[in-house]
């Protein structure tokens, strides 16, 4: 028999859901959760400097490894800053868990001004996919398993559970069978098969779209989520249309793929929009097409079919109206669409190619612009230095002009750029976190000044938790050398492509976190 | 050119007396940024970190008593700002924030309204623009809403449309059209009762250990004179809130300690044996242990002024409740008493000396330990030193955790407009970006700010925002290399185990350094004053990284704890383990304090 209280519940839950990675900073009445996690050899424990950046690291690596993990920031003051970067997770459908405790339960609905006690579950709401308060230990599981769920639900996306202070800290005499009782069997808290299209309407998609002939498929954030790459891949290769990405889905595809033809939104490349204008059919997949507003207004309607997938039926047409409305998860729908599809098209197949050509040229332009312009050229270096295999985190303006073309994605999920809330900053702690997700491989984040400023300080969190990851610094001059060094970080000034060689290479080396400032490359 | 909505929000907002603006010049709300930053006496600051401005307008509003701006045109800027808003509105500081309205969504995923519902938990009022005419009149109400009652934030959201929208207006008309828009912003200040002032004063001589309580509401209503003049008319024994520091001076005879538990056994001893309180602008919440046991004397009658009917008797059962700003109600109590409505009790001496003396007892203590002696340097030997070292009228801001209590213990000079901690939310890392919207205010006045170590990267990247205004004040780093708040609640209720609360040895001088700025790490009690007096030459904003004791702890954090565990079952097989506490002569010092605060005893 064990005492358990309600921290210990919570970790027993989540280690049950399969959750590995918890991060954040301690409070008083974060303690007992804490505690549990730290005693849990199956889970790793991370410490950032601010709490927007716990939910930044936690970010990158369910985003990355499309598994949930937990950002645990304490009552009020911690749950203010985590919000920060909930916000970003919620524009982009990234399912992390949002775990706070609060004052005592009956102390806060009405607050009555308690010490740092807050509407924080309200203030949440906004930003984040489902949301409860635990008042009954008991409930414990039931709960968390839930908020697993929640987030990994449909479109996925942050959700967030408050335990008030007293349920975290209340314990209870347990034997092995009574926790057998508590906490439900793996595997048996959600879904985890397939959710096909219904057959009805899989016949009229297909025959909408056999009817097309300049179609072209749009891949929103659900198809990242749900891992769907290889099965998009199938359907553009046996659909003969040409894929485009949002801002936030880019390594949805990798640059050798034929049927790629670009990023929406992105200024330099206008294939991607002047495709929308001609389509006569857009299959916009695993999006609620709320991230593609932009893409809905220029759907002539007349003229072009809008065809929806997403995984929840109740967002279909949401934001657009549409012809017809495909409920089912991301890759189930590429897959049924892919096999459903019967006959070759020679008019699809050559405006695919022309799409992609006109992508192809727009890139070759935009190499040709970039050696007019530093960061353009220091930009250029990067992509040329990095391997198929390097992950990259983009974070800023012109790092994402430049770096999503000038370091096209050659592996799939591999390029990461939060593109819901037009903020930037979350660079560093979201490579951080791709690190954790990804310990074997490097993982490269490429920021602007201006963005890496931000989250600075999680330079002494790699440090200090050994997660080495590169950091690339272009924009605004700004002597990042010293600054790296500062935090006790290899820093070093590029001017040219041997030194950034040289640089990445001590990076393997072992030399840990490297700051490699481009800001005068070429100079 | 002609006038747009963005020229008309500025114009507004800056008729209005706003100084102090933060946002970027790009985006949605960009050329009001602008247009704000071109006028006279303006400061409009785009800060290294998104998360800071919120916590600069902070500062700037707290320091001038009025609102400063927060322009947040994307959604993240929205939630960027949270953390900031959150702070002010724990402390009821009234900053403006102002939001860009969307009407379609285009390419972001926060549907129309969503800023309105993560900000609603802390806006007092939210407003909407929609049309270029309506902005003065809507910007003048928000401005009546911040200063009205009990202050706090306000939430403007104006749609983008209106701000592009040409108004028809000839420049030479555009002042006039604002001014009578705006209307009068002179915030109505209700009066007191006549009649329950006198009930409240039979009360006050009528008991045997009275106490007055002046709280934030002081601090909000400007009434720090008044207040204290009536402490010294009354001849009563006072103290403050957490958020009413300041308010009763320190050289005030009758002044016990302060602020709430900060000031130690003195403070538990007054709310212990008092019999009548007076809270002015005073709710009693959890920072003052909720005016309820076990701290407080449960038969306490008390009596409140207060400015907002819903907060009477938040807490306390009230019965003389008067309601009314805290400055007219103190300045006509004044008067009345001035005019012989009251006669100090001689019998209420005795009780001031007892708590005096048990204040002058527990200083002593805590002073003869802060010596500089201790083989690792001791916290309060650390704020103690500082104090003595910087300049007169030293403006303190105040960040961390136990950290916050030694600087409250040995910093303060009880005076109104002299030190500053977010008490409200405790915010960590508030202090680097509360200085700059204060010295931004006050440029001249000396400013430290008293920062634990964990505290202190959270906003540290506006060391260089600060160097690029010129602004100069020191950082003091209590480098204990740990979240010692939190760890010492580990050493006691988790076996010792401390997940997640060691820092380890990070070398904070080196990062300012990195960033520019002065740095230098101090490990010899002897090099603490030379180092900070070198700081304070410095220029810019200069850190002092000083290695502290990883083992010492305030003991008037044992007060809080109670406070906030109150209720809470903690598990006692759970606390076992090995402490890796040193044990030394401050546990027993602490031993000490815990039986006297909760016994109410006399140990020495
Ligand atoms: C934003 C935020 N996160 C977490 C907490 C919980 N907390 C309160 S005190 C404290 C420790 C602060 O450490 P430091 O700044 O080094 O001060 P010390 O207690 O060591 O003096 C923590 C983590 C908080 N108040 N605010
Ligand atoms: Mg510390």
């Amino acid at each position: 028999m064990k005492f358990l209280n309600g921290g210990d519940l919570v970790a027993l839950t989540l280690a049950q859901e399969g959750v590995e990675l918890f991060v954040g900073i301690v409070g008083g009445q974060l303690l007992p959760f804490f505690d549990a996690v730290g005693r849990d050899p199956r889970l790793r424990l991370v410490v950032p400097r601010s709490e927007a950046a716990g939910a930044m690291m936690t970010d990158g690596y369910s985003r990355s490894s499309r598994r949930v993990s937990v950002n645990m920031s304490t009552v009020g003051a911690g749950v203010i800053y985590a919000a920060a970067g909930t916000g970003y997770s919620w524009g982009d459908h990234v399912p992390i868990l949002s775990i706070s405790p609060q004052v005592q339960s009956w102390k806060m609905y009405p607050a009555q001004e308690s010490l740092q006690g807050c509407y924080q579950g309200d203030m949440m709401e906004g930003i984040t996919r489902w949301r409860c308060i635990v008042y009954n230990w008991k409930r414990i599981p039931q709960l968390i398993s839930r908020a697993v769920r929640e987030a990994l639900s449909g479109e996925m996306g942050p959700v967030h559970v408050d335990v008030p202070v007293d349920v975290f800290y209340e314990f209870h005499p347990v034997t092995e069978k009574g926790l057998k009782r508590l906490l439900p069997p793996p595997g048996t808290t959600r879904f985890s098969g397939s959710y096909f299209p219904e057959a009805s309407t899989l016949r009229e998609a297909l025959s909408i779209m056999e009817r097309s002939e300049r179609p072209l498929i749009v891949a929103g954030a659900c198809v990242m989520r749900h891992g769907a790459w290889d099965a998009l891949a199938k359907l553009a290769d046996r659909f003969e249309a040409p894929v485009i990405s949002t801002r936030g889905t880019i390594s949805v595809a990798v640059q050798e793929d034929p049927f790629y033809a670009g990023i929406m939104g992105h200024a330099a490349l206008p294939v991607a929009e002047r495709a929308l204008r001609q389509a006569d059919l857009v299959l916009a997949l695993g999006t609620t097409l709320e991230e593609t507003a932009e893409l809905v207004d220029r759907v002539d309607g007349d003229r072009a079919l809008l065809v929806q997938g997403s995984p929840e039926p109740e967002r279909l047409g949401v934001f657009s109206e549409v012809k017809l409305g495909l409920a089912a998860d991301a890759v189930s729908l590429c897959r049924s669409l892919a096999e459903g599809i019967v006959g070759e098209s020679s008019i699809r197949r050559s405006w695919t190619r022309a799409c992609r050509e006109e992508y192809l040229r727009s890139c070759e332009v935009l190499a040709s612009d970039a050696e007019g312009d530093s960061v353009g050229r220091a930009v250029v270096a990067l992509g040329r230095a990095l391997s198929p295999k390097d992950r990259l985190v983009l974070d800023g303006r012109s790092s994402f002009y430049w770096g999503s073309v000038l370091c096209p994605p050659r592996a799939h999920n591999s390029r990461f750029f939060s593109a819901g809330l037009e903020g930037c900053g979350y660079g560093l702690p979201m490579a951080l976190g791709v690190k954790l997700a990804f310990p074997q491989d490097r993982v490269v984040a490429l920021c602007d000044t201006e963005a890496l400023f931000q989250h600075l300080r999680e330079l002494e969190t790699s440090r200090r938790e050994s997660i080495p990851v590169v950091v690339a610094v272009v924009g605004e001059p700004h002597d990042w050398r010293s600054v790296a060094e500062g935090f006790g970080v290899s820093g070093y000034s590029i001017a040219t492509e041997g030194e950034l060689l040289d640089a990445l290479r001590a990076h393997g080396e072992g030399a840990g976190t490297v700051v490699l400032d481009l800001t005068g490359f070429g100079s | 050119m002609e006038l747009k909505g963005y020229g008309l929000l500025a114009e507004a907002l800056y008729r209005a007396g706003v100084r102090f603006v933060v946002g970027r010049d790009s985006d949605g709300l960009g050329p009001c940024f602008s247009d704000m930053k071109r006028r006279e006496g303006v400061i409009a600051l785009t800060p290294k970190g998104d998360i800071s401005g919120a916590f600069m307008a902070y500062g700037n509003t707290y320091y001038r008593h009025y609102p400063a701006v927060v322009l947040a045109s994307t959604p993240a800027d929205m939630v960027n700002s949270l953390a900031g808003m959150g702070t002010a509105w724990g402390d009821k500081i009234p900053i403006f924030i102002i939001t860009l309205k969307k009407e379609r969504v285009t390419g972001f995923a926060l549907p129309g309204d969503a800023q309105r519902v993560f900000l609603r938990p802390f806006c007092k009022w939210s407003g909407e623009i929609r049309k270029a005419v309506d902005i003065p009149r809507v910007v003048g109400q928000g401005f009546r809403e911040a200063g009205r009652g009990c202050h706090g934030p306000i939430h403007l959201d104006v749609d983008e449309d209106a701000l592009r929208e040409t108004v028809g207006l000839p420049a030479e008309r555009v002042g006039e059209f604002v001014d009578r828009g705006l209307g009068d912003l002179e915030f109505r200040v209700v009066e007191g009762d006549e009649r329950l002032i006198e009930k409240a004063l039979k009360l006050l001589r009528a008991a045997e250990r009275p106490l007055l309580l002046a709280g934030g509401g002081v601090v909000h209503a400007q009434a720090w004179e008044e207040m204290d003049a009536l402490v010294r008319a009354l001849e009563i024994p006072a103290t403050t809130s957490m958020a009413g520091e300041g308010c009763v001076y320190g050289d005030n005879p009758f002044f016990i300690g302060g602020p709430s538990y900060v000031g130690g056994e003195s403070f538990h001893r007054a709310v212990r044996r008092a019999d009548v309180v007076m809270a002015v602008g005073a709710s009693l919440g959890g920072l003052e242990g909720f005016g309820r046991p076990p701290f407080w004397n449960p038969d306490i009658r008390f009596i409140q002024v207060e400015v907002d009917p819903a907060r009477v008797a938040l807490n306390v059962p009230v019965e003389v409740a008067i309601l009314g700003d805290a400055k007219a109600v103190l300045a006509k109590m004044l008067e009345m008493v001035k005019a012989g409505a009251y006669k100090p009790n001689p019998l209420h001496k005795v009780w001031l000396e007892h708590l005096l003396w048990v204040r002058k007892r527990w200083r002593e203590r805590v002073e003869k330990e802060a010596h500089g002696r201790w083989p690792v340097i001791h916290q309060g030997f650390l704020a103690r030193t500082v104090k003595e070292n910087c300049p007169e009228g030293t403006f303190f801001v105040i960040d961390g955790g136990n950290t916050a209590l030694w600087a409250g213990m040995f910093c303060m000079d009880h005076r109104p407009k002299s030190a500053l901690f977010p008490a409200g939310m405790g915010t960590l890392g508030s202090g680097i970006p509360l200085a700059i919207g204060i010295k931004a205010a006050d440029p001249e006045r000396p400013l430290v700010v008293m920062q634990g170590d964990g505290s202190f990267l959270y906003n540290v990247q506006e060391l260089v925002t600060a160097r690029e205004m010129g602004l100069s004040f020191v950082i003091v780093v209590f480098n204990d290399g740990t979240w010692n708040m939190i760890k010492g609640a580990q050493d006691l209720f988790f076996g010792a185990r401390r997940f997640g609360s060691m820092l380890g040895d990070i070398d904070y001088a080196s990062i300012a350094r990195g960033l520019g700025c002065y740095g230098r790490r101090v490990t010899r009690a002897e090099d603490v004053a030379p180092a900070f007096r070198e700081a304070l030459e410095a220029g810019g904003p200069a850190v002092v990284d000083v290695v502290v004791d990883p083992d010492n702890f305030p003991e008037n954090l044992i007060s809080f704890a109670v406070v906030e565990f109150e209720g809470v079952p903690i598990n006692p097989l759970r606390a076992v383990g090995i402490p890796k506490m040193k044990i030394d002569r401050r546990l027993i010092s602490r031993a000490k304090y815990a039986l006297n605060v909760l016994l109410d005893l006399d140990l020495r």
